[in-house]
């Protein structure tokens, strides 16, 4: 842990992230306004005092748009995030440690899993089910477990083939004991930084999905829906593409850094 | 060494089977029979004419026996026409598809002629100023949305400075052009979608040849080959670089479903005459054969891509082919 | 008159911000023509006093803090990088320790070999023809088929042998052997060893032979140094140190050693 914290730009990161967990719980009570209501008379209206990031078309303020903005990103990050560990794990577990004819098949569907674009097959499958929130959070989550799946998958490889896995096997202990608790302790420091760096690309995925129209949907406030109506006013209203753009630019890289930094932290190789 | 491709390329047999397979699939099992959005456009056919169009595309029969004549169907490159024109699917790709490949092989070009010498830069100089920008750049590389970026550039270039068009392949007087008129103004269309398009593929891969790079020159055989007395630059291309690259052919083949793939997004940004447009124009209007022919050909491109890959990777590496 | 001089050389490694201190002022002397072995355990800087005899610690890692090292008149430390490059592998050559990483995995043992002469020889033939009388030196019979191969496709010893071609290739004055069978089983380390005396005589090298196994010091060397954390504990000629060793480490690594080794060797 003081290894990680060692690191500037991870602690940097660590910080970035409490702070935005702290702005999303506190939204509401941090808000100006309230995030849905319209005023159409004060639409458009360039940062200002009462409005420190300006409105949009519907006049609606930014500035409390933009926090509620942090539950959708965190959440959906997390949550997907949680989808794709669990999946991949388990899948990537059992491949790696049985082999034979399950290793196989989990790989194959893993490989061709992967020469799909992941946006293409989320387009895919949302464009066919109602896009929102909890849609993004299971698509992101499905259509990521397969990269994950085949890191796990290679390190139990190696893994297995140690000393003390031979170990204990002549000790006699069952196959759940042996992967549960000597195998899965040693896979967890990639997990979880694969998993940090996963929630950065799920909040871009979620952004690009909702500037796209088929994410969050509006009055849930989301920033990359929240572009998507800055790119319509992208001659007359500046404020309405640079933040929510600069947010999500500063949320993944928080977590990239902390990512890193995890890895870092966690490299035995360092030691 | 011919031994290894064609086990490879056996391999991929499977892989190529799976495709098809998935791709059908998920068109058929998700909401909205193919025929419901193909007469639902059309509220005058009759339930008769419904089920006849059904009958005709098979698609009452079980879905194995479609799934086995589609596959049929596709090996002769027949996709289907499309739901929205009538035309053929594949005529369609065909048309979108050189764009894109364009567009992707400029990518790649960029990436490879920038992230290399970058991240072997990087490595040499590491810690110094040079690094610590390039790092900076390249974190900055990974955590940008793509989409924003190219809004950005846009405003930049295309607005507040005029310099490049902000859509399209051509411009509209385009065929009234000289040759080399033709050339700049193609040029000019495809420096921002090229750009946007390498843009986290060359944060990855910068990185990527730093560290391994970093790794080969704290290697044994690097101070045996200065403990030879050979020069610093021969030591570094013909000893290091040889070894850093290895890895890097790897990730280069794993990152080609990302450029792909993002080719959606910013395709339809850039209004771009590309196949990735196609395809997103496509899943909206649920033009069933579309989709599933852009799925197909793009996957397929991605694995010959990956193919490409292990190949040079096994060319490049004496380890892996000779016992 | 000795080959080199080595005056309060200090040498420090610095990872991850800290200063880790490799060797403390040490200083000594190398005859020519005899074989220095210069034993201690891990961390008692002995490979480092063969690395920086080459000037091999890279920037990184650490670097020289003070001291001369003489060699031919003048001072080594403070030469051009132009300097180092006509002396490494052409008076001075080392072999390294580990076999399995010293040499390039994706050149042949041929190319690796040959690079040592390219300076010296032009045409192809002739560079090719003395990299095989290497081979062939350094008691390899299917000396093409080594040529051709890549290190991968050798075991452990024919690499050390290869190593210790292109470090003799071309017929330095010191030759530096830093813990060159440590990594090997015990059969192929007596061939990597007699290899080793046998080339010393018949080359007349110098030759400074690092190691943590003092009954191997003990078989081959003339004078015998002992490193402790950094400084040189004791030393003198072979037979001397051991019979009557002065320090208390010294003593204790002596009495260590099975005694059956070293007696039928030191009479």
């Amino acid at each position: 842990m003081l290894r990680l914290l060692k690191q500037k730009s991870a602690l940097a990161g660590l910080i970035i992230i409490l702070a935005l967990i702290g702005g999303g719980i506190c939204a509401q009570i941090l808000s100006p306004c309230d995030p849905a209501q319209q005023h159409v008379v004060k639409r458009l209206q360039s940062p200002q005092a009462g409005y420190l990031m300006g409105t949009d078309d519907l006049g609606r303020d930014v500035l409390s748009r933009m926090l509620h903005g942090i539950r959708v990103s965190l959440g959906v990050g997390i949550v997907a995030v949680g989808i794709m560990v669990i999946i991949g794990t388990l899948l990537g577990l059992t491949a790696g440690y049985c082999g034979g004819l399950i290793d196989s098949i989990i790989m194959r569907f893993v490989d061709i899993v992967l020469c799909f674009p992941t946006f293409f097959l989320i387009l895919i499958v949302i464009a066919f089910l109602e896009p929102s929130l909890y849609t993004v959070m299971g698509v992101i989550g499905i259509t990521s477990w397969p990269g994950l799946a085949r890191l796990v998958r290679a390190e139990v490889l190696s893994l297995r083939e140690r000393d003390y896995i031979a170990a204990a096997k002549m000790l006699g202990l069952g196959r759940a004991r042996l992967i549960f608790v000597h195998i899965l302790p040693n896979v967890i420091s990639p997990i979880i930084v694969a998993a940090t760096l996963g929630v950065g690309d799920a909040i871009l995925t979620e952004s690009g999905l909702s500037f796209l129209g088929l994410g969050v949907q509006p009055p849930v406030a989301s920033w990359g829906q929240m572009l998507t109506t800055g790119k319509e006013y992208i001659h007359i209203a500046w404020w309405l593409s640079l933040f929510p753009g600069c947010a999500i630019l500063i949320t993944v890289l928080a977590f990239n850094l902390l990512g890193e930094g995890l890895r870092n932290a966690l490299d035995p190789k360092q030691l | 060494m011919i031994n290894y491709f064609f086990r490879r390329l056996l391999l991929t047999i499977p892989v190529l089977l799976g495709i098809t397979l998935l791709t059908f699939l998920v068109m058929h099992l998700t909401p909205g029979s193919p025929a419901d959005t193909m007469t639902d456009m059309n509220l005058k056919v009759s339930a008769q004419a419904k089920s006849r169009l059904a009958e005709l595309y098979g698609l009452n029969k079980p879905l194995h026996v479609q799934y086995v004549r589609w596959l049929g169907r596709i090996v002769r490159l027949d996709f289907g026409n499309s739901f929205r024109d009538e035309r053929p699917a594949i005529r369609k790709i065909a048309e979108r598809l050189p764009a894109t490949l364009l567009l992707n092989i400029l990518s790649m070009g960029l990436i490879l002629f920038i992230a290399i010498p970058l991240g072997v830069l990087a490595a040499l100089y590491q810690k110094k100023l040079f690094d610590t920008v390039a790092t900076i750049g390249v974190y900055i590389g990974f955590s940008i949305p793509a989409f924003w970026l190219a809004l950005m550039l846009m405003i930049l270039f295309g607005l507040k400075l005029g310099w490049l068009p902000l859509s399209g392949l051509h411009s509209i007087n385009y065929d009234d052009l000289s040759l080399p008129g033709k050339c700049l103004d193609l040029a000019r269309h495809l420096v921002l979608p090229v750009f946007i398009s390498a843009f986290t593929g060359l944060a990855g891969l910068t990185r990527y040849t730093r560290s391994s790079m970093i790794d080969v020159l704290k290697q044994d055989y690097i101070r045996m080959a200065y403990a030879k007395g050979l020069p610093r630059r021969r030591i570094l291309f013909h000893h290091a670089l040889k070894n850093a690259l290895l890895p890097v052919i790897t990730i280069f083949g794993l990152s080609l479903p990302g450029l792909i793939g993002g080719g959606f997004i910013f395709e339809t940004i850039f209004a771009y005459p590309g196949m990735g447009r196609l395809g997103y124009d496509a899943i909206m209007a649920r033009d069933y054969p579309v989709v599933m022919a852009v799925g197909v050909i793009v996957a397929f491109l991605t694995l010959a891509g990956n193919l490409i890959a292990d190949m040079s990777y096994a060319i490049a590496d004496p380890r892996i082919t000779l016992k | 008159m000795s080959i080199i001089t080595v005056h309060n050389l200090s040498v420090h490694y610095s990872r991850d911000g800290e200063i880790i201190p490799a060797l403390r002022n040490i200083s000594f002397e190398i005859e020519p023509g005899e074989t220095l072995a210069i034993v201690g355990e891990s961390g008692s800087g002995k490979s480092t006093v063969a690395l920086s005899l080459m000037g091999l610690i890279l920037p990184y890692e650490g670097k020289i803090t003070g001291g001369e090292i003489i060699f031919d008149g003048r001072n080594l430390l403070v030469q051009s990088q132009e300097q180092w490059r006509s002396i490494r592998g052409k008076d001075i050559a080392i072999v390294l320790q580990d076999p399995f990483s010293s040499l390039n995995p994706v050149l042949t043992a041929g190319e690796q070999i040959a690079e040592s002469v390219r300076h010296t020889l032009v045409a192809g033939n002739d560079i090719k023809a003395t990299v095989l009388n290497a081979l062939r030196e350094t008691l390899f019979t299917d000396t093409e088929r080594i040529y051709a191969s890549y290190p991968h496709q050798l075991s452990g010893g024919q690499r050390q042998r290869v190593a210790i071609a292109m470090a003799i290739i071309n017929h330095p004055r010191i030759l530096i052997a830093d813990e060159p069978t440590t990594a090997l089983d015990v059969t192929t380390q007596k061939e990597v060893l007699d290899l080793l005396v046998r080339l010393k005589q018949e080359l007349s090298l110098t030759m400074v032979f690092i190691t943590h196994n003092l009954a191997l010091a003990a078989m081959r060397a003339d004078r015998v140094m002992i490193m402790r954390e950094g400084t040189i504990v004791e030393s003198g000629p072979t037979a001397a140190v051991f019979r009557h060793p002065h320090h208390a480490y010294t003593q204790a690594l002596v009495a260590a050693v099975p005694r059956l080794k070293y007696r039928e060797h030191i009479k």
